[in-house]
C-alpha cells in the first residue's frame, strides 16, 4: 500500500446522512451496473469524509489514530481494504502517486 | 482526550 497516495472522491457519487447512516448514492449509472446504494459505518464515514484529493493516506491515517483507539498498522490495513472497496465501485480515484513508504 | 472506540471501516452495498 502506498501511504503517499492521494485519493479524490468521484463527483458522480453524492453523500447523504440519513438516520445517522452515511449513504453514498451514485447519481450516474451505467446500464451494466446494478441499482445499488452504499452505506458506510461510522469509521468508514470518517475516513470517507477526509478523502479530499489533497491529503495522503498517511496524513489521513495519522489524524485518525489520534482520535480512535487503533494502532497505525491496523488502520493502514483496514484503510487499504476500504480503499479497495471504494475503488471497485469507482467512488474514489487516485490522483497522485508519490514515492512514500509502503505498507 | 480519551480516544473513541474503533471498529473496522466498512462499506455495505444495498441492492435497490
Amino acid at each position: 500500500m502506498n501511504l503517499g497516495a492521494v485519493y479524490a472522491k468521484n463527483p458522480d457519487y453524492v453523500q447523504r446522512d440519513v438516520a445517522g447512516e452515511c449513504i453514498l448514492v451514485p447519481i450516474r449509472r451505467n446500464l451494466t451496473e446494478s441499482n445499488s446504494i452504499y452505506v458506510l459505518n461510522e469509521t468508514g464515514a470518517v475516513l470517507w469524509g477526509r478523502i479530499d484529493g489533497t491529503r495522503s493516506v498517511q496524513t489521513i491515517s495519522d489524524e485518525f489514530v489520534q482520535e480512535y483507539d487503533v494502532t497505525v498498522e491496523q488502520l493502514h490495513q483496514d484503510f487499504h481494504t476500504l480503499l479497495i472497496d471504494l475503488l471497485s465501485i469507482h467512488a474514489v480515484n487516485e490522483v497522485t502517486v508519490t514515492d512514500g513508504p509502503t505498507g | 482526550t480519551e480516544k473513541k472506540p474503533y471498529s473496522m471501516p466498512q462499506l455495505f452495498r444495498v441492492d435497490l
